[in-house]
């Protein structure tokens, strides 16, 4: 076929049509494929893609033997005409076809004597082919397999777009629902947490969460797996929930880290993870953590800012079977605890230690709006998002209890120990012996029992307990948005008998729009004075 | 404070319920179930180490008053040892659950308590 340069720029210009990529993924095929088998002169166009297996060609657009796509032909990568233009990466020209080297029936059934194929490839990674096909015996000219190949590459543009676009969006949405929303509502304590996926890569392994646990304490993690993309991210996936179940559990931190590094050697051999895995005990007052060589949390007291000094340790999955200690915190509120991943603070041609100077000038102002100081560490560390690696940030602020104790919960069985913990303190704080702290602590438990068992959705969904000190009284309310139900069945009862035996009056006023308990109790302390 | 439900061991082929920690009514339904199917149709009772139990709410109090029943239903015994701890006392008082379930202050007295049922026993 001779043509002059003229109708060949023209061609050429046909299969790079700028046009072409505002049209819809199947269209643009379509239409670069007819404009293809025109330009030619061919009797069959197909594009095969690479399946995710990495080994397999599935046709997904054919112009001329279109029932190619709907059989839905696959060609083993190596095998067949398709699979040597794959494995080899490179054009493919066949002018006398010898039935032995086609693998698709069709291409056999239809007679085709001659085919050229070329790869399609996007940053060096091959992704599919594109081969055309005639019924006559004849060679194709190197402008003609030049033209294929921009065809080629005008396709691989759309389709390495599209496909890109799907994954990032996959594992944006992935990564996001692994995040604990909303953060978990504990008592004394407030959170706030933010997180930065990496400008340049789709899927990074920083992740965080914060949870109840059943004891009443509250765990926070912070983790980083080293690497990006799906394979960092799916072990992402399975360090949290191993990581909650061994948590729930009631595992200690450095427990939990050596049954971590075990799990990762396991699951996933040379993969490694950094992990801060801290438990806060609000009747207590302390912080329990345990570092597997991640960054050091930033300690605010005040106007204060220092590191938390950690006993050094290796990130996860490095060596078979290393030392982990926990570190016990003092937390007296107000303080606040700043979790982090190494992507908030790295900056390229700058040292960790400028790093760490920054995030701790930007931690130091008093203030203790934990969203206020996420807000302004990113301000600060991160003013134009991030960059080469995701970063996130947990902030916990411990609030003092005060003098009058007022807490709202999630009327479920899970808010109680938690409760118990808050109470335990306050009366300690307020001239409770510790016979009267359990037994306080226990009456009201029963109060707060009723009122999640009697919680109706949607209007009763949470519950109120309060404790204040009246003429030398400890009195304490529970106040629920549901119904007081008279005790039922056998063994009935027993909670009211508790409450009346535990302190020296229970007060019920019931109506339309809830009841409230009321538990008072003077202590031996104020008798004797 | 470990969170699983009953830890259930052994003592001359008595079986030996320990509750540990907390009793409560997030905890009762699963040591509900530990408790139950802790008893076996052979045994000649069973031990309740209250030892190391440091809450013990009515939902607690409950379970261990349907264990008595079921027991008593089958001609099993039920031990229990109760802790010197004042809060496990005062609740077992105010319920009045001395009156169904027999208790002791050692562990050796409970396991006594059942191996005296046992034919050929002490």
């Amino acid at each position: 076929m001779a043509r002059d340069s003229a109708s060949q720029l023209r061609d050429l210009q046909r299969v790079t049509d700028a046009a072409l990529s505002s049209l819809p993924l199947n269209q643009l095929l379509d239409t670069l494929l007819e404009r293809v088998r025109q330009i030619l002169g061919v009797d069959t166009v197909a594009i095969l893609l690479l399946e995710e297996d990495g080994r397999t060609l599935a046709a997904r657009a054919a112009k001329g033997l279109e029932e190619e796509v709907e059989r839905g032909v696959r060609i083993p990568v190596g095998g067949g005409f398709a699979g040597r233009v794959a494995a080899e990466r490179g054009p493919v020209q066949i002018t006398d076809v010898d039935h032995a080297d086609i693998l698709n029936p069709l291409l056999r059934e239809k007679g085709l004597q001659s085919l050229l194929g070329v790869p399609l490839l996007t940053e060096e990674r091959l992704i599919g082919v594109l081969h055309v096909g005639a019924l006559t015996t004849r060679a194709f000219s190197s402008d003609e397999v030049d033209l294929l190949q921009r065809a080629a590459d005008r396709a691989a543009l759309a389709i390495g777009a599209r496909l890109y676009e799907r994954q990032r969006g996959l594992a944006e949405e992935m990564q996001r629902s692994l995040f604990p929303r909303p953060l978990p509502e504990f008592p004394g304590v407030s959170l706030a947490a933010r997180y930065w996926p990496a400008a340049s890569a789709p899927l990074g392994g920083d992740w965080y969460d914060a949870f109840l646990l059943p004891t009443g304490s509250l765990g926070l993690v912070m983790g980083d797996v080293v690497g990006r993309g799906f394979r960092a991210a799916a072990l992402m996936a399975q360090l949290r929930s191993a990581l909650r179940a061994y948590a729930f559990d009631g595992t200690e931190p450095w427990e939990l880290m050596t049954k971590l590094n075990v799990l990762l050697r396991r699951i996933d051999p040379g993969g490694s993870a950094t992990l801060l895995y801290l438990v806060f005990d609000s009747e207590a007052e302390e912080v329990h953590m345990a570092s597997a060589g991640h960054l050091p949390p930033l300690l605010r007291r005040g106007s204060e800012a220092t590191f938390v000094e950690l006993p050094r340790a290796v990130p996860l999955g490095v060596i078979a079977n290393p030392v982990y200690d926990d570190l016990v915190l003092e937390a007296h509120p107000p303080m606040e605890l700043v979790l982090y991943t190494d992507g908030l603070m790295e900056r390229a041609g700058e040292a960790l230690e400028e790093g760490f100077e920054r995030l701790r000038v930007a931690g130091s102002p008093d203030g203790s709006d934990p969203e206020e100081l996420a807000d302004r560490l990113v301000g600060a560390l991160l003013p134009e998002g991030a960059a080469n690696d995701d970063a996130a940030v947990l902030v916990m602020a411990i609030h003092p209890l005060g003098e009058e104790l007022e807490v709202t919960m999630a009327a479920e069985p899970e808010s109680a120990p938690l409760l118990r913990r808050i109470l335990r303190r306050w009366l300690r704080e307020h001239g409770a012996s510790p016979d009267e702290v359990e037994e306080l602590t226990l009456a009201c438990g029963e109060a707060c029992a009723n009122a999640i068992e009697h919680a109706y959705p949607p209007e009763a969904r949470s519950f109120l307990v309060g404790a204040h000190v009246e003429n030398g009284d400890i009195v304490m309310r529970v106040q629920d948005w549901g119904q007081w139900r008279p005790p039922r069945g056998a063994h009935r009862g027993k909670g009211m008998t508790l409450m009346e035996g535990l302190t020296d009056s229970v007060a019920i006023e019931g109506g339309e729009e809830g009841t409230t308990v009321t538990l008072r109790r003077r202590p031996q302390e104020a008798t004797a004075a | 404070m470990n969170s699983s439900s009953v830890d259930l061991q052994h003592h001359d082929g008595i079986p030996v319920a320990r509750l540990v920690g907390e009793v409560d009514l997030t905890r009762a339904p699963g040591i509900r179930i530990g408790l139950l199917r802790a008893v076996t149709n052979q045994d000649h009772g069973l031990v309740l180490d209250l030892r190391d139990t440091t809450y013990l709410d009515s939902a607690g109090v409950n379970v261990i008053f349907e264990l008595a029943e079921r027991l008593s239903a089958r001609q099993q015994r039920l031990a229990a040892v109760v802790p010197d701890r004042a809060i496990i006392e005062r609740v077992l008082e105010l319920v009045n659950l001395r009156s169904i379930l027999e208790s002791h202050r050692t562990l050796d007295e409970a396991l006594a308590s059942i191996q005296r049922l046992k034919p050929g026993g002490p």
